[in-house]
């Protein structure tokens, strides 16, 4: 009799090696950073700031990132489910980044000119998750299907708010505003029909916008570009000036101002104003500054929200100018000589033309 | 009968409640019932696209 007996042992089946694979659920463009998370089972916000950062530091990030999202599996996908097509594209890809690696000399240099492209790919995913409610398809086709959606939306947002300043500051802000309102009616109403989140962000394009428009106090009326003015005599000089977009330099150096004050109004929508005046005028000033400064002659100042006032009496019978500034976004100066500087001398508050304002009483 | 009741999209319905105020206090602001400089404006400005990406993160935990 065969004592033997034969057990049948049911072993569990080998886990295999392990496998690296792409997120489906753990993921913000192609889930490669969820999958390295899960791969070396440490926090995939560690992996994704690695990868921005050796994105930024000679832009490998991108390169690799690229790299697995066309050749990694998507978990559970079986290798052979992977199209040839796809492996195709990868090689590629990679091929004309080591030849344009090679061509532009070093991968640091790479690195920085593929950033703007990093860049705009997260963001254009961003906008596209943001406006759909959705995170993209697994197959790089799909992100990248997703990526020039979102590239797409967000052209569509930046032309949306350039128009909406031009439109605000020339006078439009209340239709823009009525815009807004009417945008805002309608995700209420689509609310109850499944909703319409992309409507959102061309919303927020115009409104924002018009937000920093109306805080500013930017106006563009009064035309666009260089403007130079230069009275010849006191009749010719107006008591208002103003320039919407650009740089205005009003010279009144010609003029012989009789004693008195003559009232000067100023208005700079976005950009630059330049007033000279001859030495024997005391120049008092007030300006109200959306976001900029104000120089005049040794003084200065500036910031958001801004209000600049130097009140100055003349000497004897020297003529007053009486500079009433309104500034959106920009810079108001008034000197006596043109010295080629253009803009605010920030670097330096102490730092000025170097000029006086001598016909004024040394006491503000 | 039974009456079947719509619920509505939370993300849309807040943003759109948002984008309406906001868009008020601008309309007013440009018809010179308010003056609003930077200091106040900014703080609205980001109050209002804040709520609205809470909104979002909310609606798609939910």
């Amino acid at each position: 009799m065969d004592t033997t007996s034969e057990t049948n042992v049911m072993l569990p089946p080998s886990p295999g090696p392990k496998r690296f694979e792409r997120s489906s659920t753990d993921r913000v463009i192609g889930g490669v950073c969820g999958g390295l998370g899960r791969y070396f089972n440490i926090d995939s916000t560690l992996v994704r700031i690695a990868f921005v950062a050796l994105a930024l530091a000679g832009g490998a990030g991108f390169v690799v990132y690229v790299a697995a999202l066309l050749l990694v599996p998507v978990d559970g996908e079986a290798p052979a489910e992977r199209s040839t097509r796809d492996r195709t594209i990868a090689a590629g890809l990679i091929v004309a980044l080591a030849v344009a690696g090679i061509a532009l000399g070093s991968f640091g240099f790479v690195g920085f000119a593929l950033l703007p492209f990093w860049l705009v790919l997260v963001v254009a995913v961003s906008i596209w998750t943001f406006a759909s409610g959705r995170r993209p398809g697994e197959s790089p086709r799909a992100v990248m299907i997703r990526v020039l959606q979102g590239f797409g939306l967000m052209i569509a947002c930046v032309a949306l708010a350039v128009a909406s300043f031009f439109a605000s500051g020339l006078g439009g802000g209340v239709v823009v505003a009525g815009l807004v309102i009417a945008a805002g009616a309608g995700l209420v109403a689509a609310a109850f029909v499944g909703g319409a989140r992309w409507l959102v962000l061309p919303a927020l394009a115009i409104a924002v916008p018009l937000a920093f428009v109306s805080a500013a106090g930017i106006d563009l009326d009064g035309g666009f570009g260089q403007r130079n003015e230069r009275p010849g005599t006191v009749a010719e000089l107006r008591d208002s000036y103003r320039i919407g977009m650009g740089e205005i330099v009003l010279d009144l150096r010609d003029l012989k101002l009789p004693a008195g004050d003559h009232p000067l109004s100023v208005n700079v929508g976005a950009g630059h104003a330049l007033v000279l005046v001859p030495e024997n005028v005391c120049v008092a000033s007030k300006a109200s500054v959306g976001m900029g400064g104000v120089e005049v002659f040794d003084r200065n100042g500036g910031g958001i929200d801004w209000n600049w006032n130097d009140n100055r009496r003349p000497t004897g019978r020297a003529p007053r100018l009486v500079v009433d500034g309104r500034i959106g976004m920009g810079l108001l100066e008034v000197r006596h000589r043109e010295d080629g500087h253009r803009g605010p001398r920030w670097e330096d508050r102490n730092r000025n033309s170097g000029e006086r304002n001598s016909a004024c009483a040394t006491s503000a | 009968m039974r009456r079947r009741t719509v619920r509505p999209d939370p993300f849309s319905l807040t943003a759109g409640l948002v984008l309406v105020a906001f868009g008020t206090v601008l309309l007013l602001d440009r018809l010179g019932e308010l003056d609003l400089r930077f200091h106040v404006m900014a703080p609205i400005a980001f109050a209002a696209v804040g709520a609205i990406l809470l909104a979002s993160g909310l609606s798609r935990r939910g």
